[in-house]
């Protein structure tokens, strides 16, 4: 609520800000003007000046001249502890401000694409939480990518970890901090000889596709259309709610006119709004799928069958970002995000042969 | 941080309630570079940045949006150092912020207020009314009030809840209906006609709550958004209602037909607010609350209009 700006506070209210409770509790605290003003290191004149100044805002004398020095009048004295809880106030807020510069308190706000969330955002989110515990951390999931970049243009987010390439847009940097390696994953008990897989292999086999937020689609976009493989393939099935259906449907923007949902369409027999139920889709048979390491290390550790590609599919991933400097929170986040990624190694699962 | 002044204050919190530089200076009364000049000497001094410009306008940093209830809070005590010169014979004078349900607004708020303002004159009220009781901790929290009227219990860290009584939820039937049972068994309302108000009401779900308890479900099929509506609307026969506390014999006294459920709805309600941050006029108000009051606050038995 903002209440009429006159410039003067209204009749009764003795201080125009903080500076004047401060001068008005030294002269309190010293018993005279010329022992406050050393102790604030003003010049008697202008703490005096002050001090008749309050007096007028308040409508009252503050401090009679006795024998004994400056000492407050009764409403003086009953101002006191009004100003000292609103220098108290003040301390509270400065500290509040400098606990969120210094990432002692606040809270880190990112947005992500779905497929960088396992692989490397925990671990970088793990590894700021433990530096930081006073700060919470907020992870909302990127919209589709056009969403992505006006979000991000507008300042509703400030730091973005998205698998790339992003649409370009004015103002906006990138930064690619790593990528996925992809590979394959099969249903347990699917016989595959040994080795990488090529493309024209994996076009042969029933897929299932993710349709927001996952890994490779670009990539995998990119490495079949390479292979050769054409589009209209196989069935679709709608597994996920009402919204994978829509998506479906609003899907064909992009500068190709081809928007992910008719890409996947084109290649893919099971299409899945959601990234996590890939593994459990692979793992009942529904199809197989390409998916990053982490995903592929999951499967496989429920006895799915992976291997790697060949040629190898990999999918850039980084931060998106406008150019002017970050908040404390996430200028931290970035360095420790850059260290985690740079740490990852690029060893794949155990279950090859 | 040692000249921050009531101007800067206030010029910052427009820029977080408007999200724009340009509505707040407009609301502010002054131009936008004077607004923009006073935030940034503001910034300096806190040594943080508060407010991002973006395209859409301004939203907060982190440190903007950690700062908005300090700077509420020093307002507030800028103007309770006004307050404590400016009062008649020593009494609270100045401005308490409140904040309430719409039920809890009319009983127990009102007849509370009544009785404060009679022993507090000097003293400026103004009440803010919010749908959700969950919401009133986080409103007292952030600065926008300083004392909370709610149902309990509620969710909150860091506040007191001074409990204070119940109220009884009572059932409220159109004047001239064949007279319905007393106490009301909650199974004889199966499939009622009622009045309802829109939202998301804590009376509403105690009652969806109570009567689910017992496999009965209610049929509104009068909703209206205006809590005001409803004893008009039960009075002119459109349906039956619930009411709580004072409210339900006032409209006995209106001629409808009010009866307690069996087994009865009561709810608790209690003053919330947060330790060391009470202005004189909101102690006297508490203290007030708390004590024994000869009316008596417990919604009494069933009537007849």
């Amino acid at each position: 609520m903002v209440g009429p700006m006159t410039g003067e506070p209204g009749r009764g209210a003795p201080f125009t800000g903080l500076r004047q409770a401060e001068y008005f509790l030294a002269v309190v605290d010293s018993g005279g003007i010329t022992a406050a003003a050393r102790r604030l290191h003003v010049a008697q004149p202008s703490l005096s000046q002050t001090i008749r100044a309050i007096e007028r805002q308040a409508g009252a004398e503050l401090f009679e001249r006795t024998p004994r020095g400056v000492v407050p009048t009764p409403a003086g004295r009953a101002l006191v502890e009004p100003a000292r809880r609103l220098l108290a106030a003040r301390r509270a807020a400065g500290r509040a401000v400098s606990d969120v510069a210094s990432l002692r308190a606040g809270r880190l706000e990112l947005v992500a694409h779905a497929s960088v969330t396992a692989d490397p955002l925990a671990r970088a989110v793990g590894a700021f939480r433990r530096a930081h515990p006073g700060v919470g951390v907020l992870v909302e999931d990127a919209p589709d990518d056009d969403e992505l970049v006006y979000a991000l243009a507008d300042g509703r987010h400030e730091l973005a970890v998205v698998s790339l390439p992003l649409p370009p847009a004015p103002g906006l940097v990138t930064e690619e901090l790593g990528h996925h390696d992809i590979w394959l994953a099969m249903a347990p008990g699917t016989v595959v000889a040994p080795g990488p897989v090529s493309a024209a292999e994996v076009s042969a086999m029933p897929l299932v596709a993710v349709l927001h937020g996952g890994s490779a689609r670009h990539a995998i976009r990119r490495a079949l259309a390479d292979a050769g493989h054409e589009e209209g393939t196989g069935r679709e099935e709608d597994t996920g709610d009402e919204r994978s259906t829509r998506h479906q449907q609003d899907a064909g923007h992009g500068e190709d006119g081809r928007g992910p949902a008719r890409a996947a369409r084109s290649w893919a027999g099971v299409v899945t709004p959601r990234l996590g139920s890939v593994i459990p889709l692979v793992l009942t048979g529904a199809g197989a799928a390409l998916v990053d390491r982490w995903y592929a290390e999951r499967i496989a550790e429920q006895g799915g069958v992976v291997r790697r590609l060949d040629p190898p599919v990999r999918a850039p991933f980084g931060v998106a970002r406008r150019r002017e400097p970050l908040s404390p929170a996430c200028r931290v986040f970035l360095d420790v995000l850059r260290e985690t990624c740079a740490a990852r190694s690029a060893d794949g699962p155990g279950a090859e042969a | 941080m040692r000249s921050v002044n009531r101007q800067q204050l206030e010029y910052f919190l427009a820029v977080a309630e408007h999200g724009s530089l340009g509505h707040a200076a407009v609301a502010a009364g002054v131009s936008q570079p004077s607004l923009s000049q006073a935030l940034g000497t503001l910034e300096k001094e806190l040594g943080a940045a508060l407010v991002r410009r973006v395209r859409r306008g301004a939203v907060l940093t982190p440190a903007g949006h950690a700062f908005v209830p300090h700077a509420r809070l020093l307002l507030r005590e800028l103007r309770r150092t006004g307050e404590v010169i400016g009062g008649p014979d020593g009494r609270p004078a100045g401005e308490l912020d409140l904040v309430t349900t719409p039920v809890l607004a009319v009983d127990p708020c009102a007849p509370l207020l009544g009785r404060f303002r009679g022993l507090h004159p000097g003293v400026r009220v103004r009440v803010q009314v919010t749908d959700r009781d969950a919401e009133v901790p986080g409103m007292l929290a952030d600065g926008r009030a300083e004392v909370g009227l709610a149902y309990l219990p509620l969710d909150a860290d860091g506040i007191v809840v001074r409990a204070l009584a119940e109220h009884e939820i009572m059932a409220v039937f159109p004047p001239g209906e064949p007279s319905p049972p007393d106490p009301l068994p909650v199974r004889w309302l199966a499939g009622r006609e009622t009045v309802g108000v829109t939202g998301h009401s804590r009376q509403r779900a105690l009652v969806g709550d109570h009567l689910a308890a017992h496999g009965v479900r209610l049929r509104v099929t009068v909703e209206v958004a205006h809590r005001e509506m409803v004893v008009p609307l039960v009075l002119a026969g459109a349906g039956m209602s619930f009411l709580a506390g004072k409210v339900a014999r006032w409209a006995a006294g209106q001629g409808a037909r009010v009866r307690r459920l069996d087994p009865p709805l009561r709810q608790r309600y209690g003053l919330v607010y947060v330790p060391g941050r009470l202005s004189p006029a909101a102690r006297a108000l508490t203290g007030l609350a708390v004590a024994p009051d000869d009316g008596g606050h417990v919604g009494g038995g069933s009537h007849d209009g």
